[in-house]
């Protein structure tokens, strides 16, 4: 074998990564040709066995991930028409992520890789993130600012090239997700939080109750957890408000922020588009408001849809393509790290 | 709370990251410390004024996705938040007592839900908003008193300088003698 970085011998037109992502609470399998062409991308959720205990359970997702790996793997494979023959490499998602929900995925893929000889891949979640609109829309254009918001992460990213990334800000606290889990549970809307909020924020006043915007006027960073004890202490002391009006003020806050720093973020550094990704990218008020801003701004705006928001498979094929041609097949030593960082150029 | 438990009350977030960033020069290698408190008490602040006083450079967020984020600083932090858990075996899980013989600093948020798995010496940390706050006023929404708990000998030993790191914060308590 060869295993000289950008050697192509694996990464052409033609060569199909089968991806595997088991970061959190969805179990996920997917073939993608080329790094762009989605031939099959397969997602088993979770959801349902965490929601009673209002967030992932580790143990639970584990577990689930255990039962559900290799059938969601082989639907992939047959919902593509391939064999494992017919793969060129497996990437699986390292980090970061559950320690024992990556492991599932990991050691899946390693033996897979083993078993058919092909090369074996270690991909970042947060920069198979950052794939998941190329997936879309191959036309996207460099430079782009990513604005890259689920329950475990909330930053803003300048794409340069494929793998050459600057962080221009991030979550000083809680992510933006993690928020909106948080203030649902507290207001016993359930779980997952985003979508719980999402819904009954339609029928509630985003004027009603003014809550903080918090380091609006201060960098690209963000911090959320401010916001949280804000809505804690409203509701607190008014017992009575409406809990519609409460979590459409809440998300009027958390979507002017997230809006007003990402389109400074593109303005500042010259992007000629701005795209979302993430679980908190399918929020129905964040991608108004982030369409609305593009559109005034003149900024190509990209949206994926709400499959390639949330975790999946796709991204993870697409962007171990694009690490393979770059840096070559990954050692089978290498393990799972729960807190991986995008690996960034000095801002 | 018993009598070694020292006091302290603290009126702004920066306030409870200064606390502990005083707390944390105290701190020695194999520590436990358990945060308890509501959502919104401070849990994450304090964690972060602590990794400041250890010196950790890296910025400490909410671990809730991860569960365990560690930091180097002076002495390692281990920041573990165990709300999410489902039940108490999942806790022997998270290698403890791994994280605790590799002579960093552990700080667990959420920590007394799984006391009985917790090794026998820790500082409890109470974080609690002011049951008085009144809504009319933003500043005592800020008002946070702070309960510090030894439990075990590791940390009863080290009362005193506790109650001297923290003076500035210090909550006078009637009956209780300031020189011990």
């Amino acid at each position: 074998m060869v295993d000289a970085p950008g050697d192509d011998r694996w990464t052409n037109a033609g060569s199909v990564v089968l991806g595997i992502e088991t970061s959190c609470d969805e179990t996920a399998a997917a073939c993608v040709r080329g790094g762009g062409d989605v031939l099959s991308s397969v997602v088993s959720s979770q959801v349902d066995l965490h929601a009673r205990y209002g967030g992932v359970v580790p143990e639970i997702a584990s577990r689930a991930h255990n039962e559900l790996i290799i059938p969601v793997t082989a639907r992939a494979l047959f919902e593509a028409g391939l064999d494992g023959e017919d793969v060129d490499a497996v990437a699986a998602t390292t980090g970061p992520g559950l320690i024992g929900a990556l492991l599932v995925g990991v050691s899946a893929a390693k033996a897979l890789a083993l078993a058919w000889d092909v090369p074996f891949i270690s991909v970042n979640h947060l920069e198979a993130h950052l794939y998941a609109g190329f997936l879309e829309e191959p036309e996207l254009k460099f430079p782009l600012v990513v604005l890259l918001v689920s329950g475990g992460h909330t930053m803003l990213v300048l794409m340069e090239d494929h793998g050459r990334y600057r962080l221009l800000g991030q979550t000083l606290d809680d992510a933006a997700g993690e928020a909106f889990d948080k203030v649902a549970r507290f207001l016993g809307l359930g779980y997952p939080g985003g979508p719980a909020i999402d819904s009954v924020a339609m029928s509630g006043d985003p004027e009603a109750i003014r809550f903080p915007r918090s380091m609006m006027d201060d960098g690209l960073d963000f911090s959320f957890s401010g916001l949280k004890t804000s809505v804690v202490n409203h509701v607190r002391n008014n017992p009575s408000v409406s809990t519609e009006d409460v979590a459409a003020s809440f998300q009027a806050a958390v979507v002017d922020v997230l809006v007003a720093k990402a389109r400074r973020a593109a303005q500042q550094h010259g992007a000629t588009a701005l795209a979302l990704g993430g679980g908190v990218a399918a929020n129905s008020l964040l991608r108004e408001q982030f369409l609305t801003a593009c559109t005034e701004d003149g900024m190509h705006a990209f949206l994926p849809s709400r499959a390639m928001c949330t975790d999946n498979a796709a991204m993870i094929a697409s962007a171990g393509w694009y690490r393979l041609r770059l840096d070559g097949p990954t050692s089978l030593d290498c393990g799972a790290d729960p807190n991986l960082r995008l690996s960034t150029l000095p801002a | 709370m018993s009598a070694s438990t020292v006091r302290a009350r603290t009126t702004s977030v920066d306030q409870t990251r200064d606390l502990a960033a005083a707390l944390a020069e105290l701190a020695r290698p194999g520590d436990l410390l358990v945060l308890v408190g509501d959502l919104g008490a401070g849990k994450t602040a304090f964690c972060q004024g602590f990794g400041r006083g250890l010196g950790v450079d890296e910025q400490i967020t909410s671990p809730t996705f991860a569960i365990v984020q560690s930091y180097t600083g002076r002495l390692d932090l281990h920041h573990l938040d165990v709300y999410r858990l489902g039940q108490l075996n999942e806790a022997l899980d998270l290698g403890l007592n791994e994280l605790l013989d590799e002579g960093g600093v552990t700080i667990i948020e959420w920590g007394d839900m799984i006391v009985p798995v917790l090794p026998p010496d820790f500082l409890e940390v109470h974080l609690d908003l002011d049951p008085d706050a009144d809504a009319a006023s933003d500043e005592a929404l800020n008002v946070r008193s702070v309960g510090l708990v030894p439990v075990g000998a590791r940390w009863s030993a080290r009362v005193r300088a506790v109650r001297t790191a923290l003076a500035a914060w210090a909550v006078d308590e009637p009956g209780s003698d300031p020189t011990c």
